[in-house]
């Protein structure tokens, strides 16, 4: 009568140790933390900084290979795009920026409304042609 | 008595007078010398007055040849030559052209024949129990197609006379009353007014380019969103062990795979885990990573199965060379090719993999745990395009 127990124990001890830590199929690929991020619109204080391209989507992912923005509390705004080429060419501008209700932003006058978000230290901005994930850049 | 000396003043004044007298006569011979010179000359002038004839012009000496006329002659016929090969040639090109307009109104016409064949049979489907919108519909499609056909002989009439409409065109054409009254509608709205190029929402002008499955390209591995790794099984638990520790590169005609692929892929082995450090050590220790730190796939073929350009994917077996523990294996991989959103290439794949043919022994702790020397091999890589190459 007391070896059932003993076997239970043993059976229960080997069944925890011994489960299986195969990786399922669906899960193999890396998991995109930019993908898990909660967005919420972003307001004007958000913006003010330095900010890096970290992931760029859509049809400017084509044609982009970096971009990097400097927005000011004034509401100055300089950009460098590299563009793909060839040959990989830089572009600058400046200009002025403007925030919306709801997080419409605006990078210069003559430029599509873009739709900003932020999520800890990431920027995304999105419009028709793409949508671009930014971090505040440290320069160490 | 003896005549006076010539030095006597009376003969100095007879040589006197006789110098006098020389004097008057050499004028008189000087005179009627330059007299008759003088004549001389007038009779000269005369004389080559009546012989000599002096022509003036301007147009310069000629060689000796055939008359002008001949010439002129040769010429006309030279041009009479040339405007009639002219005329030939371009008669030639006038009727091709004509052919083909003919050719492409009668394929025009017969478009629009069966498209009002269709629409007939359509109208005359519907007429028993005709819907209000649909026939609107339809009548406006008949006067587009009229107003198609209209415009469509207007166009060649400026080569050629517009051949009669086929009899069923305008079957089509002679509808009941309340069809010829539709409102015409245009068959092509007027263009819009060029708008003013707006920035892209970045604040800069995005050129319009995009990936293309059917061009090739290189791309670069992106670790950080890359994993390869293998399932194991054993007697006591399956395990999975994985990495990210990886480099690689790839070069393709993604709508093209077969056309000269290449690809490799390197793999830090001592970075493969699994998520039990013992079992890591020992799984380090069996595959040599110090001897041979890298894992690595260099492909050399690949088989297509199935190319989708427009959705832009493939699958296929991947046919390359696998390095374990430094000893080199063909294998086959069937893999999947996709670009997602981001324009990244994603690669996807696994097989069955015995490691037992590259040396690797399995554990075997006193035949109670026991590992299959045959693994599940798979990966999941992404791939960023490289910029184009200038030329």
């Amino acid at each position: 009568m007391k070896l059932a127990p003993l076997l239970a124990l043993t059976f229960l001890a080997l069944s925890t140790s011994c489960a299986s830590t195969v990786v399922a199929v669906q899960d193999r690929a890396v998991r995109d933390e930019l993908e898990t991020l909660e967005w919420r619109p972003a307001q004007a204080a958000d913006l003010v900084g330095h900010w890096r391209v970290k992931r760029i989507g859509g049809p400017a992912a084509a044609v982009l290979l970096d971009v990097s923005y400097w927005m000011d509390d004034s509401g100055r705004f300089s950009g460098a795009a590299l563009f793909a080429g060839p040959p990989p060419t830089y572009e600058v501008l400046s200009g002025e920026w403007s925030l919306a209700e709801g997080g419409a932003l605006q990078l210069g006058a003559d430029a599509e409304p873009a739709v900003a978000e932020v999520a800890g230290a990431y920027l995304r901005i999105r419009g028709t042609e793409g949508a671009l994930v930014l971090e505040r850049a440290v320069i160490e | 008595m003896p005549g006076p000396a010539p030095n006597t003043p009376r003969g100095l004044d007879r040589a006197l007078r006789n110098t006098a007298a020389m004097k008057r006569l050499l004028a008189l011979v000087g005179a009627a010398a330059i007299g008759a010179w003088t004549l001389l000359g007038l009779l000269a002038w005369q004389s080559v007055g009546q012989r000599v004839t002096i022509l003036s012009s301007d147009a310069p000496e000629r060689p000796e040849g055939p008359s002008e006329v001949a010439l002129l002659g040769d010429r006309v016929s030279a041009l009479h030559e040339d405007v009639r090969a002219l005329a030939q040639a371009m008669g030639a090109g006038l009727s091709g052209l004509h052919e083909e307009l003919g050719a492409s109104q009668d394929e025009h016409a017969r478009v629009l024949g069966a498209r009002m064949d269709i629409l007939r049979g359509e109208v005359s489907s519907r007429m028993a129990s005709p819907s209000p919108d649909r026939l609107e519909d339809l009548l406006r499609e008949v006067a587009a197609l009229r107003a198609s056909l209209a415009a469509a002989p207007a166009l060649a009439s400026a080569v050629q006379p517009v051949p009669p409409p086929s009899a069923e065109a305008v079957q089509v054409a002679e509808l009941p009353a309340p069809v010829a009254e539709a409102p015409v509608v245009a068959a092509e709205p007027p263009p819009a007014p060029a708008a003013k190029p707006r920035k892209s929402f970045l604040a800069f002008t995005l050129p319009s380019d995009d990936l293309r499955f059917d061009e090739r390209r290189s791309w670069a591995l992106l670790p950080a969103l890359s994993r390869v790794g293998f399932d194991a099984k054993t007697t006591l638990h399956d395990f999975t062990a994985a990495t990210s520790g990886l480099e690689g590169s790839l070069e393709a005609e993604l709508a093209r795979p077969a056309h000269e692929p290449h690809a490799r892929i390197v793999a830090q082995a001592a970075q493969l885990d699994s998520g039990d450090d013992a079992r890591d050590e020992e799984m380090h220790a069996r595959l040599a990573v110090a001897q041979h730190p890298t894992l690595e796939f260099e492909l050399f073929e690949f088989v297509p199965e199935a190319v989708d350009a427009a959705a832009q994917r493939a699958s296929g077996i991947a046919r390359g060379r696998m390095t374990i523990r430094g000893v080199a294996q063909e294998v086959a991989m069937p893999v999947r090719l996709a670009l997602d959103e981001a324009r990244r290439l994603t690669v996807e794949g696994e097989m069955t993999l015995d490691l037992e043919r590259f040396g690797v022994s399995v554990p075997n702790k006193l035949g109670l745990i026991t590992m299959q020397k045959d693994v599940q091999v798979w990966i999941s890589l992404k791939f960023r395009a490289n910029p184009r190459s200038e030329g």
